[in-house]
């Protein structure tokens, strides 16, 4: 187990170190001179020299990368030009809110995704069997921007149950927000899991132990519920751990269609502005937070089912 | 029911063919004094902000979306499979060099970067295929990776390795003629996510350069003047969301014609 924790470690680490070098190489490729964008076109060759000193720009390229690095390991993701404010507290201030979208999405489509699909599992072939088997595929494969689109006319247009962006105020207000967000970020997972949940309790069905408790006079669907689902609840962890990606974009769609803020409308912003530094620390803590949790994911995974663990790399 | 989506899908494809015989007016002609304008006789589905045709602007938004798909697809899919092909063929140090790589991009936010990217080099169509490229080619090369692994030790292969032929050969002649069949399955799956990843990124102002027919610009726009021009909207989602559907169903028709085993969907 060690020796798992210690190489998928390493190519987090390496992952990470991947991205900060892509980073640092698209900030040298930025279009214009970083002299004559912060100081303007006015500034004498003096103060361009005394910028290009200051900022380290004089110092050869691997030079500039460390330093790079280092700031970095100290927490100095730079600052918006535009306010001046650090991105770290920037960052702060977003990152609750999408961890909320996410959490709130993911939540909801487990708890509807399990019910589905233990009752397809329990009535193989019944019409809720066909109609997961077809919006799974459905669900998956439409864009998350239209998906969010839809929802938020569905919801904030015609049925003006729910409000179409913001936080809101106060934590009932909150909520209501957070609900269309959540409809778009999760919907795309309601089928899968219902479809994995409903694979996994099929084959769960048909062991010995079930029928001995089927023999005792419980119900198959106490059976399934109480017994089955424990085992047929890990493909949906790996799943789960698998989707973070997805999870995330999908949650830059919702956050930039509901004007809902987070790290998804923050990066895109900062793109629209060409606000450099703010999209590279968004972009920085978002692969590290997405790096971490899967492999999170990978680690539970891996101690809750021992045949799942890496071999090497394989 | 499939036979509907697969011939959805080649109308897309003749749609895109032909668009300048389906369209009714030249997709970039401005005309400001007919800004936002309601569908009428003489503007199918209305027009944008700029009063361009947007019933033409959807038509040649087609061929953007197909344009980034086939090449996107053809080109993930030729760097995935020799990566794929390379991993399980070739000297025993490359397979985890390559697992690792692939492994490495797979995991990487995907949107996100490509933000980041945009944000430094501006939008444009390379940049759009090149972000493309990067998130499918690691798919097809871990399928690809697979199933050669699994004909490489098979004995039709075998044979033609004592009778002295080298890998190459080998992988051309004999393990890719037996693969393409999956791939192109896969080829299909992976369409629909690169349609959507075009359409989301145009949408957000990523992707196509701007001015560029992209059914995502057009919903971008729709979005912007969701009450005034709901038009707008639904020309700029209908097709995205009719186009991934049918690549996802025609690919899950074409996985069943292919192996009969495959678990029915539908």
């Amino acid at each position: 187990m060690l020796r798992v924790v210690g190489l998928r470690l390493a190519l987090s680490v390496g992952i990470v170190l991947l991205v900060v070098f892509v980073l640092f190489v698209l900030s040298r490729m930025l279009s214009g001179d970083p002299a004559t964008m912060a100081l303007g076109p006015r500034a004498t060759q003096e103060m361009r020299e005394a910028f290009a000193v200051e900022m380290g720009l004089d110092r050869s390229v691997p030079v500039q990368f460390v330093a790079y690095v280092r700031g970095l390991l100290s927490g100095d993701l730079g600052a918006d030009f535009l306010s001046g404010r650090p991105v770290l507290v920037m960052i702060g201030e977003t990152l609750p809110h999408t961890i909320i979208l996410a959490v709130a999405s993911i939540s909801w489509a487990v708890a509807l995704g399990v019910l589905v699909g233990v009752q397809a599992a329990l009535h193989p072939g019944d019409w809720i069997d066909r109609v997961t088997a077809l919006t799974s595929v459905a669900l998956i494969a439409l864009p998350p921007f239209v998906i969010g689109i839809y929802i938020l006319i569905l919801g904030a247009i015609v049925l003006d149950w729910f409000p179409a962006s913001g936080l809101g105020e106060g934590p009932v207000d909150y909520l209501h927000h957070l609900v269309l967000p959540s409809i778009t970020v999760g919907s795309a997972w309601v089928g899968y899991i219902a479809r994995i949940v409903r694979a996994a309790l099929v084959e769960e069905l048909g062991s010995p132990y079930v029928r001995t408790a089927t023999a005792f006079g419980l119900s198959r669907r106490r059976i399934a519920m109480r017994q089955c689902l424990r085992i047929a609840i890990l493909p949906v962890i790996t799943l789960i751990a698998g989707g973070i990606g997805f999870l995330l974009s999908s949650s830059v769609f919702a956050e930039v269609i509901f004007s809902r803020p987070g790290m998804g409308t923050m990066i895109y912003d900062a793109v629209l502005t060409r606000n450099y530094a703010v999209a590279q620390g968004g972009v920085l803590a978002a692969t590290i937070m997405f790096v971490a949790l899967t492999l999170a994911a990978d680690l539970t995974i891996s101690a809750l089912d021992p045949r799942t663990r890496l071999q090497g790399f394989r | 029911m499939r036979a509907g989506w697969v011939a959805l899908l080649a109308l897309f494809m003749l749609g895109a063919a032909f668009a300048p015989w389906i369209a009714t007016h030249d997709p970039y002609a401005l005309d400001a004094a007919a800004r936002l304008r309601p569908p009428s006789a003489t503007h199918l589905l209305g027009t944008d902000l700029l009063g361009r045709d947007v019933f033409s602007r959807m038509v040649y938004g087609s061929r953007t979306s197909l344009t980034v798909a086939v090449v996107g697809v053809l080109a993930s899919a030729t760097l995935g499979v020799m990566l794929g092909a390379a991993a399980a063929l070739g000297p025993r140090w490359v397979d985890p060099a390559a697992l690792v790589l692939i492994d490495g991009a797979r995991s990487l936010p995907v949107l996100l970067l490509a933000m980041a990217v945009v944000a430094a080099v501006g939008a444009g169509m390379v940049t759009l295929l090149c972000v493309v490229v990067f998130s499918s080619t690691p798919t097809f090369a871990r399928f690809a990776r697979t199933q050669v692994m699994v004909l490489r030790s098979a004995d039709f292969v075998l044979a033609e390795r004592l009778i002295g032929h080298g890998p190459v050969i080998v992988f051309l002649r004999h393990i890719l003629p037996n693969i393409a069949g999956p791939i192109l399955v896969l080829a299909a799956m992976e369409a629909p996510a690169i349609v959507g990843l075009e359409a989301g990124l145009s949408f957000l102002g990523l992707g196509v350069p701007v001015g560029s027919p992209s059914w995502g610009a057009i919903a971008s726009e729709g979005f912007r003047f969701l009450e005034r021009a709901p038009w707008l909207i639904w020309a700029g989602t209908v097709p995205v969301a009719l186009i991934t559907l049918a690549f996802t169903f025609s690919g899950e028709a074409l996985g069943q014609r292919l192996d009969p085993r495959r678990k029915v969907l539908l």
